[in-house]
């Protein structure tokens, strides 16, 4: 797994590709922890390149997910593959995480 | 260095795959189906688990599934194996993972064998998936993906110690394309 972060004004995107499971997700919940910790709680998670994602992946979503709401941000998902989009609704995921379809509309989405 | 012959198969152990007779016809009782198996044993660490789950995958590739199916057994030997390393072993230095995937017309069968204490998935409680955001609580995710993603999940003891798992799947022929996607 890969990841990089580009900020568009308040809010911070972060990109991943490869697979987001146990060896990788502590490494992910680093750079969410990371942003969050320098103060900025409006994240986007761009999982346009993520190939699987696995329960290890789930953990860190839904721990940033309860972080930056907390403080009064979100973490938003973009573009996961319709595999990935599957197990998110298999987890019930989709109820409280906001999905959109490209990086630029959750960005958006923020206002 | 890896010890190929560290969890032999034990005798009968190939039951649950059967991979005779799904394409046979009734009229040529004595074709032999073709059927493709391969076998992967390492160290018990996390930091091998790309390289077991890489290996169930090429075994989905060669037998010629979608991207369903090449995902949801990816995921399924990814969790089945973190669970082995987290919670089987449970941080003991020397245990070891085998991985024999088989492929025949139409299925895949992924066996995982470990020496760790016997552990049943089937007890394993079913995860939070409906409380809200604040509420809601991570475990448990990793089974129920396993069972959800796989046709049939089994688990077998081997003797005082040891277990093995049986994941299978029946894998599309060719996939149908789906509008839209390449």
């Amino acid at each position: 797994m890969e990841t990089s972060v580009d900020q568009r004004g308040g809010v911070i995107a972060v990109h991943i590709s490869g697979s987001v499971d146990g060896l990788t997700a502590e490494d992910l919940q680093r750079v969410f922890s990371g942003e969050v910790g320098a103060g900025h709680h409006d994240l986007v998670a761009d999982f346009g390149e993520v190939d699987y994602m696995s329960s290890a992946g789930l953990r860190v979503l839904l721990a940033t997910l309860k972080q930056t709401r907390s403080l009064g941000g979100d973490l938003r998902l973009a573009g996961p593959h319709p595999e990935v989009r599957k197990v998110l609704d298999l987890s019930g995921f989709t109820s409280i995480l906001k999905i959109f379809d490209t990086v630029d509309d959750a960005v958006a989405s923020f206002g | 260095m890896h010890d190929e012959d560290r969890l032999p198969i034990p005798p009968g152990a190939h039951g649950a795959a059967r991979p005779d007779g799904r394409c046979a016809r009734r009229d040529a009782p004595a074709r032999r189906p073709m059927s493709t198996s391969r076998r992967i044993v390492r160290p018990a660490r996390i930091e091998h688990l790309p390289e077991l789950v890489e290996f169930a995958a090429q075994g989905v590739r060669e037998s010629g599934a979608d991207a369903q199916a090449l995902h949801d057994i990816r995921l399924a030997v990814s969790e089945v194996c973190a669970n082995i390393v987290e919670h089987g072993y449970a941080g003991e230095p020397r245990g070891s993972i085998a991985i024999e995937t088989t492929a025949t017309a139409g299925r895949l069968v992924v066996r995982i064998e470990d020496d760790a204490p016997v552990f049943d998935p089937a007890v394993v409680p079913l995860p939070d998936t409906e409380s809200d955001a604040e509420h809601r609580q991570p475990g448990h995710l990793g089974w129920h993906l396993v069972y959800r993603v796989m046709d049939e999940v089994r688990h077998e003891p081997r003797g005082d110690r040891g277990n093995v798992v049986i994941l299978a799947k029946r894998i599309g022929p060719a996939s149908a394309p789906a509008p839209g996607t390449g």
